[in-house]
């Protein structure tokens, strides 16, 4: 594993830095300093092909782990040269499912742990090999989606690999917070049910 | 003197649309009877009524360096300063320069600087009545702007009006490329290319549309093409644009497929792509529409009716124009983006 510091780098540096780093190295891990940074690393890693996982440490620090897929991100040519058809993401999406959160907790224990759990729970999401084929936000669930929340890098992640983000726009008007949602789109509650209906249903409760 | 200045991002640097908006909100707000377009409307420029046919346009803009040569950065910064009078369908009065400079930096680079603006303003038919100047860690600089307009004249940039056709008066794309180039990864070409569109000022294109059934005008700058047409259809219209028809700088579209992409570009994607649909299903296609622009052209929303009169006029002129596109009625998205 080849590790680049790009911590104070302004974009496109990161992406130049490790576009450098995968044609020497297979795996790659990337230290940014901001969101935006780990965006545009996705952003990458998705036109190129190859397999990629945001790990936020604090606001100011995060860890980008892209892995090449076989012979499909950067070859030996210079890499103003590279062009590659078209995504190659290395998620598989065989055995359709949504996944349904109406809650931005896990279970109903203890607020911290419950919390802690959605977090991880989001996290595991990104890394199955089956990925979702939706993600339904409704009622305190499109907390998660929302700009700033813990959660929205892995959605942001979710969403980079084709699974639609969809949160409940009823719900986001009564909470008040429709400005504040960063990622996918808004939904209602026939689209909500349809897509309950069609598809086995994963639910962190 | 062949000193350099470092890059920092020209309208890259401005702060985020969403995060702006969140504090604008708080903010008290005053107001006046003379005041015919003002801070309520996210507008590029303020307008006050003096008289019946006279009103005033009062405008501020600056930014960090977003090109490494003084001289041409105080253009370009000047150009885009200016620009907001345009965008209003006004005349440029007067302008007064707004320094941040480095204590530590050599002069002469501030006179280049000062140098470039000047001229801009000489061309803009303006007088440069003095300015302001402190001490900074990095260079910033820009103007502050005073224009005139008949107050039944102005071109606000959010009346756009149903099957009104969509101008587009600059190539987009000048972002990524001076990005781009700063850290060696787009050709010498390419930046002439933007730097000469950057430097180019929307005068000649205001002077044209005045005389136009033109509904509503912007400059395309910080919040990229997409932010601004979104802006211009405030929620009460969509779009369709076309883009084969947008023009772009070539090698823009070659650094987007390789995501040679700014902070801002991507600042613009979160906060509005869940307003727009990209049948292209290209992705450079997106990064181009969320290119923030450093002193970008006019985009116009102008009557079918004159459209074709209007494109007419405005490269007899010598302006550059391409009808990208259509206000059409709202739909689910914001902007629906065709090949």
């Amino acid at each position: 594993m080849e590790k680049i510091n790009c911590l104070g780098d302004a974009c496109p540096l990161p992406v130049i830095k490790t576009k450098r780093a995968l044609k020497k190295a297979n795996k790659v891990e990337v230290l940014v300093d901001n969101l935006i940074a780990t965006q545009n690393l996705v952003k990458m890693a998705e036109q190129l092909g190859g397999n990629v996982s945001v790990v936020k440490e604090n606001d100011n620090l995060y860890h980008v782990f892209l892995l090449k897929e076989e012979n499909s991100l950067v070859t030996d040519s210079d890499i103003t040269d590279i062009t590659i058809e078209e995504s190659k993401y290395n998620y598989k999406k065989e055995q359709p499912y949504i996944v349904v959160c109406s809650s931005e907790m896990m279970g109903a224990g203890e607020t911290e742990l419950s919390k802690l759990l959605i977090k991880s729970f989001l996290y595991a999401l990104t890394e199955q090999d089956v990925l979702p084929e939706k993600v339904l936000l409704y009622n305190k669930g499109i907390y998660l989606g929302l700009k700033d929340s813990e959660t929205v890098a892995d959605l942001h992640l979710l969403e980079q690999a084709g699974v639609d983000i969809m949160s409940c726009g009823l719900c986001a008007d009564y909470y008040g917070v429709t400005d504040d949602i960063e990622v996918g789109t808004i939904t209602n509650m026939y689209a909500i049910i349809e897509n309950m209906r069609l598809y086995p249903v994963v639910k962190p409760s | 003197m062949k000193e350099k200045l470092m890059i920092c991002g020209g309208c890259n640097a401005k702060i985020g649309p969403g995060d702006l908006n969140k504090i604008l909100t708080k903010i008290p707000q005053t107001t006046s009877e003379r005041l015919l377009v003002g801070f309520d409307t996210s507008d590029d420029a303020a307008v006050l009524k003096m008289t019946d046919d006279l009103a005033i346009i009062q405008t501020l803009d600056f930014f960090p360096t977003m090109v490494s040569d003084p001289y041409l950065y105080g253009k370009i910064a000047a150009t885009n300063a200016l620009s907001d009078v345009y965008a209003m369908g006004g005349e440029v009065l007067s302008a007064m320069n707004i320094v941040c400079f480095p204590e530590n930096y050599d002069l002469e680079m501030l006179g280049e600087i000062l140098k470039g603006g000047a001229e801009k303003v000489k061309e803009a038919g303006g007088v440069l009545v003095g300015g302001h100047s402190i001490h900074d860690s990095t260079p910033k600089y820009g103007l502050s702007v005073t224009g005139l307009i008949h107050p039944d004249k102005i071109l606000k940039n959010n009346n756009c009006q149903l099957n009104d056709n969509l101008i587009l008066t600059k190539p987009i794309g000048s972002g990524i490329i001076t990005t781009a180039y700063s850290v060696g990864e787009a050709s010498e070409k390419a930046f002439l290319e933007a730097t000469e569109a950057m430097q180019t000022l929307n005068k000649y294109a205001a002077e044209v549309i005045v005389d136009y059934d033109v509904n509503s005008c912007t400059d395309v700058t910080g919040f990229g093409l997409a932010g601004h047409l979104l802006e211009m259809l405030a929620g009460a219209y969509s779009a369709n644009i076309y883009f084969d028809k947008i023009p772009y700088i070539m090698e823009a579209y070659e650094c987007a497929k390789e995501c040679l992409v700014t902070a801002g570009g991507q600042r613009n994607r979160n906060q509005f792509s869940n307003q727009v649909e990209n049948i292209t299903q290209e992705f450079a296609v997106e990064e181009l529409i969320y290119d923030p622009q450093t002193s970008g052209g006019l985009l116009l929303s102008v009557t079918e009716k004159e459209t074709d009169e209007l494109l007419l006029a405005l490269l007899d002129a010598g302006v550059s124009a391409s009808l990208i596109g259509k206000v059409i009625e709202k739909n689910k998205v914001g902007i629906t983006i065709y090949n």
